[in-house]
């Protein structure tokens, strides 16, 4: 039986053998994580800590992942919920920051990568949901079928999360440069 | 620039910014191999041995959130509120166990509370807040929410945000060891009568109501310089809020690290760390440039009737980590991944005689609900839902209703007269029947409707097939 959350026991296999494997597959994930996580919380301290969170959870979990060629996905997404607590844990996201021209001169780069155009500052703006699929679509060029695998979220659901944040990101644009012809 | 060209811009100015971003730092390398060599632990122990006491109560604030939402769907059936009239329960469900569940929709009832936030899916125990004048949950920002009817909310304006919140003897007790700094009763969650606790509010790590009273936890300051986490834990019970008793603890316990304390079926359940030469688990710590510095630890678990007496946690029958059996609040029955039961308080286990089997389809995210009295197994996406009361049996319910179909992404929840089936700012509620024809049909779940503000769900899933170590 397969139930999210809920502990299991397992016998003790060949703890080196085990340790290896997951070592293989989590190091060339961790780039893409950390960008991930660094586009989502816009900061690259906090993007390493919540690697590091994805790093621990992942861990615990890795005996339990049946089908570990699905390995990058199940990380990324261990990886978007850490992004997920911290951010709740922050009370109010942060985001505002980038609209600090003060803060702009600091040496984040992520905050230095998203400041650089008007487009990054509004992706900040986006609602997580919608940010998060931005990010996966835009910079780690993941199909849509490959984003609602890791977000484990319908196809559908990625569709549309998408298509509100390029309509949010298109007005916004359309409303600073005094329009498009239709 | 025409709408095509525009597009084409903006889709082009995206990707142009994904290429500034940096590569990851090596020393999360480094990270994953001391993970590895720290072991596997239940703690949300840092790297460098920190403890994140706002992150586990960030989590255990959610998960109050998801228990108390559980606790509205009872009152759906009484309610007089114009929300609650959108469905009237049958008048004939039955009141033995259920054989069958029966759907409506519920959503008006939850308009205000904007349930897909919520309901955010996250680790962490249930803590159920219900008190005598009501509920009371944490929503966005740690902010509390009140109810009376639990389906009116308002903002507990008096309540400091991020409180510990907690029912006790009737009333809620509001611990605060943020800025403005303070402990209170209240019975109606607006006027808050300051009470004396014989304890340092800056270091309460736990704050956990069960059956025989309220236990409160508290830990020194953790050392981010060593990995080992804070500790000892000292343990306070309270019956009222006002009268506390310090509980003599166990030398094992007593000299624990990290100690978490939950409700454990008719009394608390506590875990914690005991350094150990010869552990199986091991953090490690190294800060400044200088040497790398290791705590190596074993778990053990301890079991107490009154919150007030501990002895070492070691059942009959079955065997789990320590930290598996603290997460079995959930269910009180015993309820633990649904392949094991105990029918005698926890002092033995034995295997399910008819487990429910896995899910069958790519979205059948399996989920399991308990609140005391029944187990429910949900798969395939709310395709299925089994029962159980705790006693090794499943069965399958059969399933009837006027809503067409579930959304195959929603969260489950249990109340005392059925079930909450949340998806967005959709709730369905499954009124369960018993020994009654549902009336109506309902058909495959389909994928919900899109919803920009839906969050996927927090945690891979898991195999839960336990590994019996006794006979």
């Amino acid at each position: 039986m397969i139930v999210e959350g809920m502990p299991r026991v397992l016998e003790k296999s060949d703890q080196a053998t085990e340790d290896a494997e997951f070592l293989a597959l989590v190091r060339p994930c961790l780039t893409g994580a950390y960008r991930l996580a660094g586009f989502l919380l816009c900061d690259a301290g906090e993007a390493e800590d919540a690697v590091q969170d994805g790093l621990e959870r992942a861990w615990n979990a890795w005996p339990r992942l049946r089908d570990r060629a699905s390995f990058a996905p199940w990380f990324d997404r261990i990886v978007a919920n850490a992004c997920k607590d911290r951010l709740r844990a922050r009370k109010s996201v942060r985001f505002l920051e980038l609209d600090d021209d003060a803060a702009l001169g600091g040496h984040d780069p992520f905050r230095d990568a998203l400041a650089r155009d008007e487009v990054g500052r509004l992706v900040a703006r986006l609602p997580l949901d919608q940010r998060l699929v931005v990010v996966l679509r835009f910079w780690r060029d993941l199909p849509l079928e490959a984003i609602a695998s890791r977000l484990d979220v319908p196809l559908g659901t990625v569709k549309s999360r998408l298509h509100y944040a390029m309509n949010t990101l298109r007005k916004e644009l359309e409303r600073q440069n005094g329009g498009v012809r239709r | 620039m025409n709408q095509d060209d525009f597009d084409m811009d903006l889709e082009r100015r995206l990707r142009s910014i994904g290429r500034a971003a940096p590569e990851a730092p090596s020393t999360l390398d480094d990270v994953a191999r001391e993970v590895i060599l720290r072991g596997r632990s239940r703690t949300a122990a840092r790297f460098d041995g920190r403890i994140r006491p706002h992150a586990l109560r960030g989590l255990a604030g959610l998960a109050a959130v998801l228990a108390v939402v559980a606790l509205v769907g009872g009152l759906l059936r009484t309610s007089t509120s114009p929300a609650a009239q959108q469905w009237t329960p049958r008048p004939d469900a039955g009141s033995g166990e259920w054989t069958a569940i029966e759907w409506h929709d519920v959503s008006s009832g939850f308009a205000g509370m904007n349930a897909s936030r919520p309901l955010w899916t996250a680790l962490g125990e249930v803590l159920p807040i219900h008190w005598s004048h009501g509920y009371a949950l944490v929503g966005d920002q740690a902010r509390w929410w009140l109810s009376q009817d639990g389906l009116d909310w308002r903002l507990a304006t008096n309540i400091p945000q991020d409180a510990w919140v907690a029912s006790v003897g009737g009333q809620l007790l509001v611990l605060n060891g943020l800025p403005g700094t303070g402990a209170w009763l209240t019975t109606d969650g607006e006027k808050l009568t300051p009470v004396a606790v014989p304890f340092d509010l800056g270091r309460v790590s736990g704050v956990v109501s069960g059956k025989p009273g309220l236990v409160v936890t508290t830990s020194p300051a953790a050392d981010p310089s060593q990995p080992e986490p804070a500790g000892p834990t000292t343990v306070y019970v309270t019956r009222d809020g006002v009268g506390w008793i310090r509980a003599v603890l166990p030398s094992d316990l007593a000299q624990a690290r990290g100690v978490s304390v939950r409700a454990f079926i008719d009394g608390f359940m506590a875990t914690g760390e005991i350094e150990d030469p010869n552990g199986s688990s091991e953090r490690t710590s190294q800060s400044g440039g200088g040497p790398t510095l290791t705590w190596r630890y074993s778990e053990y678990a301890w079991y107490s009737p009154d919150g007030l007496t501990w002895s070492k946690y070691d059942p009959q029958g079955y065997s789990l980590p320590p930290f598996g059996w603290a997460m079995m609040v959930d269910g009180r029955l015993g309820a633990t991944n649904g392949d094991i039961h105990s029918t005698d308080g926890g002092q033995s286990w034995s295997k399910d005689t008819n487990a429910p089997p896995s899910p069958q389809s790519p979205n059948g995210r399996a989920q399991m609900v308990s609140d005391g009295n029944r187990i429910l197994y949900a798969v395939d996406g709310g395709g299925r839902f089994y029962l159980s009361e705790g006693d090794g049996h499943w069965t399958l319910l059969n399933e009837g209703g006027d809503v067409g179909n579930l959304p195959s992404d929603g969260e489950m929840l249990i109340e005392p007269k059925g079930i909450l089936w949340i998806s967005g700012n959709k709730v369905y509620f499954g009124e369960g029947l018993s020994g009654v024809e549902p009336k109506g049909s309902i058909g495959p779940p389909v994928s919900p409707s899109p919803d920009p503000n839906a969050t996927p769900t927090s945690t891979p899933a898991i195999e839960a097939t336990p590994a019996a170590t006794g006979p």
